[in-house]
């Protein structure tokens, strides 16, 4: 039987227990430990990595898109890359930023989840601080995201983190083979981010696109793995990119850095502003 | 006096928040609050690298004399040529703390990672205790280690000391073209912290020692946080007009032409165009 003193102490302690954990902001051992670098788990890159690539996607796209879609293969199989814009250095943007060309890096914080990519400059906050959607968000690639931790399994810890981005802004394409995403830029992208239960260096994410392009929400599953020693690659397109733009005509650079053709009987850029012949 | 109660009270308290201290890796309470966004004060893209000094000649830099002569024909032909386009490069490190975009810093007990909106540069300082690799492969903004400080001995950090190795280049210190030596030796040391007084200012007093420089070169620099920011996306090659075709850097016009960027520019070789006229 507990005494007078006993309870005194017990009720005393908690009381300060409380003080004492409110005066700690972050208790990590809450969050699931995804802190570090994630490299994809797949070894191709179309977005639903279940699939093959191009058609064979079976992407739920309109019957407008669907056209768009076909001509966009059709210029990338004669040659011309431009209709990808990471050709010309545009970040990658969401959702297609989570096929994680290059390695992706978590850092998890109370009010915030920052996901980066050291690939075209991609970098998401995911704000986890309870606040409500901004009444005009700036468009941006990668978007505005919310996000809310969810305990699952009910074991004291948080496991799965869902998230949802708005307020895009384009030219966005959900893969290399310009599957394309509508041109109205209101795309919303829902996501659950979780361990696997089993293996704690594999990391899911389940990933739905609501996009007027497509007949339905599209959700594809994409996964990582965890690089315990991680090197951090130096990568930068603008400073090797052997692809240049101008206006709306898309140009490789030979190794002498001269412009050269992207594809077959592409015309030379207009020369008209200049006096002075080439040397 | 403190009774058996008291006592027993405390050792209760200690051995509850004891093991809950150890179950937290990350206490937020022991580092500076640097949330929020970090913009530099008075700064544009002309900004010189000391800025309590005029630009050009006026920054007074420790130059070589090998260097003083590099700079002087930098300033000559930009004088008569106009600056050099922007392009998409980052400034590198030390310039990149000029901080010409707004910056966001997050404390993690590994690492410090500084988000420079500039070309989306990132720096990541390690804060884990870790040894100089053998052997650093260059990177624009280089590679970081740290070490947090509590100069005042409240028991909470409050300087983040910082030594910056591994640099690629060219770099240069600021806009004027002020020269970095071509070896790409630079050690670059910072101290940063909270200004004591106003708690939304930050300082970093930032030494360089390069073998363009006589001596190690020491400016303060200073950064406004702005709290519960929004964050703008600058996206380089979006903006940027210009492209580098051979050795030559041309202009892109309004109706999406190439143009010259100086008087008496030479065209573009385009000799791999079956087609040219």
């Amino acid at each position: 039987m507990l005494h007078r003193s006993s309870i005194a102490t017990s009720a005393l302690a908690a009381v300060l227990l409380m003080t004492v954990a409110s005066a700690q902001a972050f208790d990590d051992s809450k969050y699931p430990a995804l802190n570090g670098q994630w490299i994809k788990a797949h070894p191709r890159s179309q977005w639903d990595p279940s699939k093959d690539r191009g058609l064979k996607q079976q992407a739920p796209l309109t019957p407008e898109y669907q056209t768009v879609f076909e001509a966009n293969l059709k210029e990338l199989h004669s040659g011309n890359l431009g209709i990808d814009p990471q050709v010309y250095c545009f970040p990658t943007g969401m959702p297609r930023m989570m096929i994680a060309y290059e390695p992706l890096e978590f850092t998890v914080l109370p009010e915030t989840t920052y996901i980066r990519v050291d690939h075209l400059g991609d970098f998401r906050r995911i704000y986890t601080d309870g606040r409500n959607w901004p009444a005009n968000i700036k468009p941006s690639f990668d978007g505005y995201s919310i996000g809310n931790w969810v305990d699952e399994d009910g074991d004291g810890r948080y496991d799965v983190l869902e998230v949802e981005t708005r307020g895009f802004r384009g030219p966005r394409t959900m893969d290399a083979d310009g599957l394309p995403l509508h041109k109205d830029s209101q795309t919303v992208v829902k996501e659950r981010i979780y361990l696997d239960k089993s293996n704690p260096d594999l990391l899911h994410n389940e990933i739905t696109t609501i996009d007027n392009a497509f007949t339905r929400p599209w959700t594809v599953k994409r996964s990582y793995k965890r690089e315990r020693n991680p090197v951090w690659p130096d990568y930068l397109c603008t400073e090797d990119n052997n692809h240049t733009r101008i206006g709306r005509e898309f140009y490789f650079r030979s190794a002498d850095g001269l412009l050269m053709p992207a594809y077959k009987d592409q015309p030379p850029p207009d020369l008209k502003y200049f006096d002075q012949p080439a040397k | 006096m403190l009774g058996r109660y008291s006592l027993g009270i405390i050792s209760l308290v200690a051995a509850i928040t004891g093991t809950s201290i150890d179950a937290w890796a990350h206490d937020e309470s022991k580092y500076p609050d640097l949330k929020g966004q970090w913009i530099g004060v008075g700064v544009d893209a002309d900004s010189p690298w000391d800025p309590t000094k005029p630009p050009g000649r006026g920054q007074q830099a420790p130059l070589t004399p090998e260097y003083r002569a590099i700079f002087e024909a930098t300033l000559a032909r930009d004088s008569e040529l106009g600056p050099p386009p922007a392009t998409c490069i980052p400034p590198g490190m030390p310039r990149a703390m000029i901080g010409y975009r707004p910056m966001e810093i997050i404390v993690m007990p590994y690492a410090t990672n500084i988000m420079l909106g500039e070309v989306s540069e990132i720096r990541r300082i390690y804060t884990d205790g870790r040894k100089w690799p053998e052997e650093l492969e260059p990177a624009h903004s280089g590679y970081s280690i740290g070490t947090w400080e509590d100069t005042d001995g409240d028991g909470r950090y409050d300087t983040l000391v910082v030594e910056t190795r591994g640099m690629k280049g060219p770099r240069a210190f600021d806009s004027s073209g002020l020269p970095l030596h071509q070896d790409n030796q630079t050690v670059v040391k910072e101290r940063i912290s909270l200004d004591k007084a106003k708690p939304d200012l930050l300082n970093n007093e930032i030494t360089t020692i390069d073998h363009a420089l006589t001596r190690p070169w020491t400016v303060t620099r200073t950064y406004q946080r702005k709290r519960n920011p929004e964050w703008d996306e600058f996206v380089c090659s979006e903006h940027n007009r210009h492209v580098k075709i051979g050795a030559e850097t041309y202009a892109i016009s309004n109706d999406d032409r190439l143009m010259p960027t100086r008087k008496g520019q030479p065209a573009p070789d385009l000799k791999y165009f079956p087609n040219r006229k």
